[in-house]
């Protein structure tokens, strides 16, 4: 399905005036905003708390529902929770904040779970979740469940978990929020990592500088509006 | 890991909650096969009673609710004799009492010479002839519970008796009854010239249509009797209406109130997980995978209490019919096709209780489930 990318004019996402209300408009989480990210970038969505940051990673992600606009991914636009549950399945990888394990699963089958009805083999599915244990350092603690883990090795797990289908976009909405500065470091040079060597496009919800600043563009949100794009700027060309 | 491995783990997790509502399946499932092979070991048990003996049409006084307390007048049976295809007829007197031990016992009476006693199969002994008011066949089974052999006597209610032969074992009625002449029994119980019930014998095995409009114009003839084809006499009876209008009401009333159990549970899982539904869509799993998980989740629960329920139903039907002393009339082993339909049943029931829960987790899309704690 997927055209070569030398061929493909399209950005691989695309929102086009796109709006998120809540509370029957009183409240103006996204207010039309239109973006496009291309693959292979390393976004950072900067902003305040409350400025609607995680609003527009989710409609990015599809778990959420625009109010109005469009969302375009890799040149077409998914309406129903169905579609874009298929691609979240294959092409996009979703990292939050917290509670992002299910607490019944062990580590290693907390990564498998995303590749059921995806991979067929089970030896295959349990293959691929000891191969992402050990990039981000975790063989040891595979029959550990969620809560015997560190917040650092839940967060690494969680990373590794949106990876386990080979996706092209990793969104992240303030992985290292709740870390100490050590564990921060470790999952951003992860992320990084995913980005620089496995060419994966990266969108990172932060409000953390440092973080900001390994990110080769920052988008700056406030009240739901995009008020400045880094990419804009004079000394990116 | 695979698929069943999640919702297997979702149940464990809470086991109490999840015992809890397998035993509310089970009891329902037990109560059903409890109380329908009740109701059914006594139809199904007189039905082959009577076609063992190749009655073809029962008659009994109208409207009786214990066919025991039936009477009809010994005279009758010439009348029925006249009508048109009919071979024999022979007027029958039940009774039901009980041997001193309290094991209960079906007594029959049947006049001598009636072709019903040719229905009987001897393993010893033989028939009583003409004027042998006193002799008795008694059923294999009895036989072994009061140690008695042919030509033995006996004592039932200050008569005295002398076993003439012991039936072969068959149905459960002939294992546990005793036979006697009728006039004997009359006198025994006080009711002398009456009988029970009529069998009627006719000439040919005549399709039911042919019995339906022959039982028709019987029922012109003698307005105050009933008349059953043997087949249909579960189903015609009172006594079996009666008992199965509370075999199906108690099992519908049980199946009710586990569906009840069923849902709460459920809905209460999906409600406390919500937020790991919404991780599960977050990961790709699309709403059809996330329906199905609830329902296999409903599946399982359903699958395990039919199972405990078909073995908790099975013993209790058992050991009913052994304490309630009614092994003499009905076979206390539970039906195969009996339990297949409840287990069914009880699947079905665990599947429509997990459907409404399981919508209500692929309703919300799935940021609105991340967003509950
Ligand atoms: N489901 C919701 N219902 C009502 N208001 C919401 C909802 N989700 C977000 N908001 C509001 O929308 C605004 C943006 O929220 P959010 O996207 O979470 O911001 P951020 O992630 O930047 O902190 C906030 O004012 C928040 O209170
Ligand atoms: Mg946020």
């Amino acid at each position: 399905m997927s055209t070569p990318s030398a061929w493909n004019t399209e950005p691989l996402l695309r929102l086009h005036e796109v709006s998120r209300y809540f509370e029957e408009g009183r409240v103006q989480a996204v207010h039309g905003l239109d973006l496009s990210i291309e693959a292979g970038e390393f976004v950072a969505l900067v902003g305040r708390s409350g400025s609607g940051k995680t609003t527009l990673l989710h409609l990015m992600a599809g778990i959420e529902r625009p109010s109005t606009g469009r969302i375009w991914f890799e040149g077409m636009e998914p309406f129903r929770n169905g579609a874009w549950a298929a691609l979240r399945a294959r092409r996009i990888g979703l990292v939050f904040q917290r509670d992002n394990l299910l607490p019944t699963l062990n580590a290693q089958e907390n990564l498998e779970i995303p590749m059921i009805g995806v991979e067929a083999s089970e030896k295959r599915r349990r293959q691929r979740a000891i191969e992402l244990l050990e990039r981000v350092g975790m063989v040891h603690r595979a029959g550990h469940k969620p809560k015997q883990l560190s917040g650092g090795e839940r967060q690494r797990l969680a990373i590794a978990r949106s990876l386990v289908n080979r996706p092209v976009l990793v969104l992240a909405d303030e992985p290292t929020g709740n870390l100490d500065s050590a564990n921060a470091q470790a999952v951003m040079t992860l992320l990084r990592s995913i980005n620089e060597e496995d060419g994966v496009t990266l969108v990172v919800v932060t409000h953390d500088k440092e973080i900001a600043a390994c990110a080769r563009r920052r988008l700056y949100i406030s009240d739901g509006r995009l008020i400045l794009d880094s990419s804009d700027l004079p000394e990116h060309h | 890991m695979r698929f069943v491995t999640l919702p297997l783990r979702n149940l464990s997790h809470r086991p109490l909650r999840s015992l809890l509502t397998l035993l509310g399946v089970a009891v329902a499932v037990a109560a059903c096969i409890t109380f329908t092979s009740l109701s059914r070991g006594f139809e199904e048990s007189w039905v082959l009673a009577l076609e063992e003996r190749g009655t073809d049409i029962y008659v009994t006084y109208k409207g009786v609710v214990d066919i025991l307390l039936s009477s009809i007048e010994e005279e009758l049976g010439e009348e029925l004799k006249q009508a048109p295809g009919v071979r024999d007829v022979t007027g029958e007197l039940a009774w039901m009492g009980s041997l001193d031990e309290g094991q209960p016992i079906l007594v029959i009476g049947w006049p001598i010479g009636s072709y019903l006693w040719t229905t009987l199969s001897l393993q010893s002994g033989r028939l009583p002839a003409e004027g042998e008011n006193d002799r008795v066949i008694i059923g294999g089974s009895l036989s072994e519970a009061m140690a008695l052999k042919a030509g033995d006597e006996f004592n039932l209610r200050g008569h005295h008796f002398k076993v003439s032969g012991i039936a072969r074992s068959g149905g459960v009625v002939r294992n546990y009854a005793l036979v006697l002449p009728l006039p004997t029994l009359q006198k025994i119980i006080h009711r002398e010239g009456v009988v029970t019930t009529y069998n009627i014998h006719l000439e040919q095995k005549s399709d039911p249509a042919a019995i339906a409009t022959l039982i028709e114009q019987l029922k012109v003839r003698f307005p105050d009797l009933q008349f059953m084809q043997t087949s249909s006499v579960g189903r015609e009876n009172q006594t079996m209406q009666f008992f199965n209008g509370i075999a199906w009401s108690m099992s519908t009333l049980a199946f009710i109130i586990a569906f009840v159990v069923m849902l709460n549970t459920l809905f209460m899982s999906v409600t406390e997980r919500t937020r790991e539904i919404g991780i599960l869509a977050a990961v790709g799993w699309g709403p059809g995978r996330i329906f199905a998980l609830i329902l296999l989740e409903g599946g399982i629960l359903a699958t395990g209490g039919a199972l405990a329920g078909l073995l908790l139903g099975s013993e209790l039907f058992r050991l009913l019919v052994h304490l309630g002393g009614i092994s003499a009339f009905i076979d206390a082993d539970v039906e195969p096709h009996l339990m297949i339909l409840v287990a069914g049943a009880a699947l079905l029931l665990g599947l429509a209780g997990s459907f409404f829960p399981a919508l209500r987790a692929v309703r919300m899309w799935p940021a609105e489930a991340l967003r509950q704690e």
